[in-house]
C-alpha cells in the first residue's frame, strides 16, 4: 500500500516535471508537436487534479451538502473539459492552417524528448509492475496511461527526426496529438454531463471509465476504481491541512498571469523568453499569452498625447497658489510654473538673447522602435527639441521672434525635430510644437518696456498734433464763412446806402431844378440854422482890426481854454 | 514519509538553481556576453532563451544595445573670431562591438567619460575653424551648424568606433550660450539698442507732431487769407456798385451835389464844441451889416 501510494505521487510529480520540460522544449524549437504533447500531458494532470479534488471534497464535506457540491464540481469539470477541447482545437488549427514553422535547436529538442520518453517509459513500467505485484488495477491502468504518453512522445520524436532529415512532420504529429487531447476533453465533458443528468457521483464514472483506460479491460473497472479511491482516501488522510487547495489556486493564478487586457489606444508587445514575438504588437482587447516566466508583455499607449516642456516645468502641487497673471518679468517663483532659464534663454540670429518657453506634443507612432530602440525616448524628444528650437532661433532676428514670425518658426522647429527623431528611429511622431511664451530675458525687459512706452509716446505726440489741427482748422473754416458773410453784408450795405443817397439826391435834385435860386438859399440857410444854433459864435468885423484874431481874447480866461483843448 | 519527502524537495531546489544557472533569457534590448572564467568567449545578440555552462564555469554580462543618450557638461570654447561660447551637446550612441566595448571600457560610466573627452576635444577643434556667425546668424548662408556637427560627429565616430566599439550616431548641439560675463555685455548692448529705438520713436513722434502742426497752421492761414481775399473782393464790388450809383446820380448836376454835400458836411462837423468865428462879410451875415442899405 505504501509503495503504491508513493509511486502514484512520484508519478504525478514526474508528470508535472515532464510537462515543464516539454513546454521549455516547445519554446526553444517552435515545434507545435512538442507543444501539443506538453498540453496533452497537462490535460491529464488537470483531470487527475480534478478527480482528486472532487474526492477530497466528497470526503471532507458533510453528507447533507454533498449533492450541491457535486453539481458545482460537475459544472467545473465541464468547464475544464471545454478548456481542454479548446486547447486541442487551437493546436489542431495551428497545425493544419498555420504556415509550416522553421524548427530550430532540433538536437536539444531530440535529447529532451528522448529523456521524456525514457522517464515516462520507466514510470509506466514501474507502475505496471508494482500494480501487478500489489494487485492494484488502478496503478496498472495508470501505468498504461503513462505508456500512452510515451507513445505520443515517440510520435513527436519521430516527427523531429523527420525534421532533421528534411521532412517536416511536425504539424502532422501535432494534429494527431491534438486529436488525443480532444478525446480526453470530450471524455471529461461526457462524464460530467452524464453524472449531472443521473445525479450520481462524477468520481464513480471517472473511476469506472477514465482510470480504466480502453487499454485495460473494462470488466474490472469498478474494482480499479475502488483501489484508486483508496489512494485518494490516503491522500485525504495525509493532507488534512488542505495543502492541495491552495496549491490549486496558486496554479490557477499562475495560469491566469497569461491573461492581459489592452485598452483602447494601446498596443502590447509579447516577448517569449525575451524575444519579441510579433513586431506589430497586439491591438485593444483581451489576449492570452503563456504564463510567466515564459511570456511577458509590455504595453504602451499609442493615442495618448505626451508632452515635453522646455524652459519651464508645470508644478501640479502649486496649483492652488497661482499668481494673477504672468508677465514678462515674472520670475515664476510661486505659481504653477517654474522657470528653467538654462533651457529657455537662447541666442538669436542677430546675437541677442531671447527667452522662449515651448511645449512639444508627441505620440508613439511605432511601438517597437519606441520601446526597444531608444533607452529613454522622452529625454531624446526633449534634447532633440531643444536642439531644433535653438537651430531655428539662431537663424531669426529677435524682433521677428517676438512678433510676427512665430507660426513659421514653430513649423520650422517641427520639421527639424521630425528629421532628428526619424534619424534616430525613435518611433515617435511629433504632433505640435508650441511657442508658449516668447519674451526678452528678464535682464532687459525694462528696456523693452521702455520701447513700448516710447512707441506710445510717439503716438501720443502725433495724436496731440492732430488734435491741434482738428481744433484750428474748423475754426478757421468757420471764420472764413463769417468773413465772407460780413463782406457780403458790407457790400450790400454800401450799395444800399449809395442807392438810398442817390435816390435822396435825385428827389432833391428834381425839386431843385424847378426853383434853383430859392432852393439853394433855403438849403443854405436851413443848414446854417441847424448847425450853427447853440454854438458859441463870434462875429468879427473884418475892417475892425488888421491884427490876427486872438481867441483867448474871446474866451477871457486862459485856464478855460486849456481845459477846452484838453477836453 | 515526511522526512523522505524532504530529499526530493531539496533535489528539486538544486535542479531549479542549476536550471537558473544554465538557462538564461536574452532581451531584445541587450547583448549578452558569455565569459568563461572571466574571459569573453561568446556574444549573443539574438533574443530568446539560451544555454550556457553553469555558473562558476561560464557567467554572463549584459550590455544595452539600444540607442543611449549621453549629455556631457557644457564646455566653453573659442570661435575663430575669438568669441567665447558655451556649448552644450548631447550624444546619441550605442554599443556596436560588445567584445571590444567590454575590453576597452567595461562599463557605461567609463564609456561616458571617454565620450565626453572625445566630444569636447573635437568640438573645440571644430569651433576654432568657424566664426560665431556660423552658429547664429540671420543669413542662412552663413549658418553652418549642420556642417560643424557632422564634422564633429564623423571624427568622434571614427575614434569611438576604432577604440571603444562604440557607434556614435550623432553629436548634437543642444544649447549654445555665452559665458555669464559676455552675456552681461550682450544684455547691456540690447538695452542700449532698445534705448536707441525708444529715442527714435519719441523723436519721430515729435517730428511728426511738428509737421502736423505746421501743416495745420499753414492750411489755416491759407484759408483765412483766401477768405480775406474774397471778403475784400466782395466789399470792392460793393464799393464799385456804390460808386456807380453815386456817380450816376450825382453827375446830373455836380454843382448841386457839391452844395448838398457841403451842407451835409456842415451839419456833421459843426457840433456844440465848435466855436465859429463869422465874418460880417460872409454871405450869412452880410445882411447884418448891410441889411438896411440893401433892403
Amino acid at each position: 500500500m505504501n509503495l503504491k501510494v508513493r509511486i502514484a505521487i512520484i508519478s504525478v510529480v514526474i508528470n508535472v516535471f515532464l510537462v515543464g520540460i516539454k513546454f521549455l522544449l516547445a519554446r526553444w524549437t517552435y515545434s507545435s508537436s512538442i507543444l501539443a504533447d506538453a498540453i496533452h500531458s497537462l490535460s491529464d494532470i488537470l483531470v487527475s487534479l480534478l478527480v482528486l479534488s472532487g474526492l477530497v471534497l466528497s470526503i471532507l464535506i458533510k453528507k447533507s451538502q454533498t449533492a450541491r457540491w457535486r453539481k458545482v464540481e460537475d459544472i467545473v469539470a465541464i468547464a475544464v473539459g471545454l478548456f481542454i477541447l479548446l486547447a486541442a482545437v487551437q493546436i489542431f488549427a495551428g497545425a493544419v492552417a498555420g504556415p509550416p514553422k522553421e524548427l530550430i535547436r532540433l538536437p536539444i529538442a531530440l535529447v529532451g524528448i528522448f529523456l521524456c520518453i525514457l522517464v515516462s517509459g520507466f514510470v509506466a513500467r514501474l507502475k505496471i509492475r508494482v500494480g501487478e505485484e500489489q494487485s492494484s488495477r488502478s496503478l496498472v491502468a495508470d501505468g498504461y496511461h503513462s505508456r500512452m504518453d510515451m507513445y505520443s512522445s515517440i510520435g513527436v520524436m519521430s516527427g523531429l527526426v523527420g525534421g532533421m532529415i528534411g521532412l517536416n512532420l511536425d504539424a502532422q504529429a501535432a494534429g494527431l496529438i491534438a486529436l488525443l487531447i480532444a478525446a480526453t476533453g470530450l471524455e471529461v465533458i461526457y462524464g460530467a454531463v452524464k453524472a449531472l443528468l443521473r445525479g450520481t457521483s462524477l468520481e464513480e464514472y471517472w473511476l469506472a471509465n477514465l482510470f480504466g483506460h480502453p487499454l485495460v479491460g473494462s470488466k474490472k473497472t469498478w474494482r480499479l476504481g475502488r483501489k484508486s479511491l483508496e489512494i485518494i482516501l490516503w491522500m485525504r488522510h495525509r493532507s488534512r491541512s488542505l495543502v492541495l487547495w491552495p496549491l490549486g489556486i496558486i496554479i490557477l493564478l499562475w495560469l491566469s498571469s497569461g491573461l492581459y487586457v489592452v485598452s483602447p489606444g494601446e498596443r502590447a508587445l509579447v516577448f517569449r523568453f525575451g524575444r519579441l514575438l510579433d513586431p506589430s504588437g497586439q491591438g485593444p482587447g483581451l489576449h492570452v499569452h503563456l504564463p510567466w516566466p515564459v511570456d511577458m508583455m509590455q504595453k504602451t499607449s499609442m493615442s495618448a498625447m505626451r508632452r515635453v516642456e522646455i524652459g519651464f516645468r508645470t508644478q501640479p502641487t502649486n496649483w492652488g497658489e497661482d499668481v494673477r497673471s504672468y508677465q514678462w518679468e515674472s520670475r515664476h517663483i510661486v505659481g504653477k510654473y517654474t522657470k528653467k532659464p538654462e533651457e529657455s534663454i537662447m541666442f538669436t540670429g542677430d546675437e541677442n538673447f531671447i527667452d522662449i518657453n515651448t511645449i512639444v506634443q508627441y505620440q508613439v507612432a511605432e511601438i517597437t522602435s519606441f520601446l526597444l530602440h531608444v533607452e529613454d525616448p522622452e529625454t531624446l524628444v526633449k534634447s532633440a527639441a531643444e536642439e531644433a528650437i535653438r537651430i531655428v532661433v539662431a537663424m531669426e532676428p529677435l524682433d521677428d521672434l517676438l512678433t510676427s514670425e512665430r507660426s513659421r518658426v514653430e513649423k520650422q522647429i517641427l520639421e527639424v525635430l521630425h528629421k532628428t527623431l526619424a534619424n534616430n528611429d525613435a518611433g515617435i511622431k511629433v504632433t505640435a510644437v508650441k511657442l508658449q511664451d516668447v519674451h526678452p530675458p528678464l535682464e532687459v525687459v525694462d528696456a523693452f518696456r521702455e520701447v513700448a512706452s516710447a512707441r506710445e509716446d510717439k503716438n501720443r505726440l502725433i495724436n496731440e498734433a492732430y488734435a491741434y489741427r482738428n481744433e484750428v482748422l474748423p475754426r478757421a473754416r468757420g471764420n472764413v464763412v463769417g468773413e465772407i458773410h460780413k463782406a457780403e453784408a458790407e457790400k450790400q450795405e454800401r450799395i444800399h446806402h449809395a442807392r438810398g443817397e442817390a435816390q435822396k439826391f435825385m428827389a432833391l435834385f428834381g425839386e431843385y431844378q424847378k426853383a434853383r435860386e430859392v432852393t439853394e438859399v433855403r438849403m443854405f440857410l436851413e443848414t446854417m440854422e441847424q448847425s450853427l444854433t447853440g454854438l458859441e459864435k463870434f462875429i468879427v468885423e473884418p475892417n475892425a482890426s488888421k491884427e490876427p484874431l486872438d481867441l483867448r481874447f474871446f474866451k477871457g480866461q486862459e485856464a478855460e481854454i486849456y481845459e477846452g483843448v484838453e477836453r | 514519509m515526511k522526512r523522505k519527502l524532504i530529499v526530493p524537495l531539496i533535489l528539486a531546489g538544486f535542479l531549479i538553481l542549476l536550471l537558473n544557472s544554465i538557462l538564461f533569457q536574452v532581451d531584445e534590448t541587450e547583448f549578452v556576453i558569455i565569459t568563461q572564467f572571466g574571459k569573453p568567449v561568446r556574444v549573443i545578440s539574438t533574443a530568446g532563451l539560451q544555454v550556457k555552462w553553469p555558473d562558476p564555469a561560464q557567467s554572463l554580462r549584459r550590455l544595452d544595445r539600444r540607442l543611449l543618450l549621453f549629455d556631457p557638461e557644457a564646455g566653453e570654447f573659442l570661435t575663430q573670431d575669438k568669441k567665447n561660447v558655451l556649448v552644450d551637446t548631447y550624444i546619441g550612441w550605442r554599443i556596436e562591438e560588445p567584445l571590444k566595448f567590454l575590453e576597452a571600457v567595461k562599463e557605461r560610466p567609463v564609456a561616458e567619460i571617454f565620450l565626453a573627452d572625445i566630444a569636447s576635444a573635437t568640438i573645440g577643434a571644430a569651433l576654432g575653424n568657424y566664426p560665431l556667425s556660423a552658429l547664429a546668424s540671420i543669413d542662412p548662408l552663413e549658418i553652418k551648424v549642420d556642417q560643424i556637427m557632422e564634422e564633429v560627429s564623423a571624427k568622434c565616430r571614427d575614434k569611438a568606433g576604432r577604440d571603444y566599439g562604440i557607434e556614435i550616431l550623432q553629436v548634437h548641439l543642444k544649447r549654445l550660450n555665452l559665458p555669464d560675463q559676455n552675456k552681461e555685455s550682450v544684455f547691456q548692448r540690447m538695452r542700449t539698442e532698445r534705448e536707441r529705438m525708444a529715442k527714435k520713436y519719441r523723436s519721430e513722434g515729435e517730428e511728426e507732431a511738428i509737421k502736423i502742426r505746421a501743416e495745420a497752421d499753414r492750411e489755416c492761414r491759407a484759408i483765412l487769407s483766401e477768405a480775406y481775399e474774397q471778403a475784400q473782393k466782395i466789399i470792392g464790388e460793393g464799393d464799385a456798385e456804390a460808386a456807380r450809383v453815386y456817380a450816376a446820380a450825382f453827375n446830373r448836376d455836380p454843382r448841386f451835389y457839391k452844395l448838398v454835400r457841403t451842407l451835409e458836411s456842415y451839419t456833421k462837423f459843426l457840433n456844440e464844441k465848435t466855436t465859429v468865428v463869422l465874418s460880417t462879410d460872409s454871405e450869412l451875415l452880410k445882411l447884418l451889416t448891410e441889411g438896411k442899405s440893401q433892403k
